[in-house]
């Protein structure tokens, strides 16, 4: 390809991809835990995606594409540097409900206590979870994604994606109430004092 | 009581993939059918409902400054090189 015709698909491709930089900050950075670790990777997907940017067929989900190529650029060249230790085992909390806890504990509207946290105190409970989870919440809840996108972001079946994502939302929700009982926002002095609904969850 | 339960239960185990706008035709009727019936449930859809509207929010970032112009600067350097 000549210089104009390398010039031209970098501009087509500044235009359709450097809107979502913002975006894909956030979730380098949820993924990395570190901003300058979040900035190399964001590079390299940036470099991998212009490098790709012939094979991707215009029309096709652009977005979905950039996070696929984010997330093995994370997996290939990031996770082995990471050190920090996971600090929820994989398969504790698949029951816990932060709406009892919280409906318990006499707070209404039971949501506006988690909107109490910091900002910090969220964005460091979505990291504390094992990565795979992490991911599902990060891609269904933070980014928007259908199951579907999110099956072809992590590569695996969509019955995957929704264990994945059901598992990490019970993970969060104990670390965020852990957080919030550790701030005062909820008192457990009591716990299963108020008459509970029995219904068992999924 | 039993069947109400049964309707809660069901109700419930579809409760994320409902939120997550996956549920689809008569399926999602019914779980909207039984959401406006059952006070219960209906709380704690909005309260998840809104959970996930506040980790949304909390978790935004705004890109540091500076860092658009260099992700410019080294996809110009690689046209360039190339
Ligand atoms: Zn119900």
């Amino acid at each position: 390809m000549g210089e104009d015709g390398r010039g031209r698909r970098r501009g087509r491709f500044e235009a359709e991809v450097l809107p979502q930089l913002g975006s894909l900050y956030g979730a380098a950075l949820r993924l990395t835990r570190n901003p300058s670790e979040a900035e190399d990777l964001l590079q390299d997907t940036m470099l991998r995606a212009f490098e790709g940017y012939d094979g991707f067929a215009s029309g096709t989900n652009l977005r979905a594409w950039l996070y696929r190529i984010l997330t093995n650029s994370y997996i290939s060249s990031y996770r082995k540097r990471m050190r920090r230790p996971q600090t929820v085992s994989a398969d504790a909390d698949e029951e816990f409900s932060l709406y009892d806890r919280l409906v318990d504990s006499g707070q209404t509207p039971e949501a506006q206590v988690i909107d109490r946290l910091p900002d910090s105190e969220v964005k460091d409970a979505l990291e504390s979870l094992p990565e795979q989870f992490r991911m599902a919440v990060l891609l269904a809840d933070v980014e928007g994604f259908s199951y579907k996108e999110m099956a072809e972001i992590m590569d695996v079946e969509l019955g995957t994606v929704m264990s994945r994502l059901h598992r990490g939302r019970k993970q969060l929700q104990r670390v965020l109430w852990e957080y919030a009982r550790r701030r005062g926002l909820v008192d457990e002095a009591e716990p299963w004092k108020t008459p509970r609904r029995t219904v068992e969850r999924p | 009581m039993e069947d109400a339960e049964t309707d809660c239960r069901a109700a419930l185990k579809r409760l994320y993939a409902y939120l997550d706008g996956e549920v689809a035709g008569e399926d999602c009727s019914e779980i909207e059918a039984h959401l406006a019936r059952c006070r219960p449930c209906l709380d704690e859809a909005d309260f998840e409902r809104e959970l996930k509207r506040v980790i949304r929010r909390k978790c935004g970032e705004t890109l540091p400054d500076g860092l658009a112009d260099r992700v410019r600067a080294r996809l110009r350097g690689m046209v360039e090189d190339g």
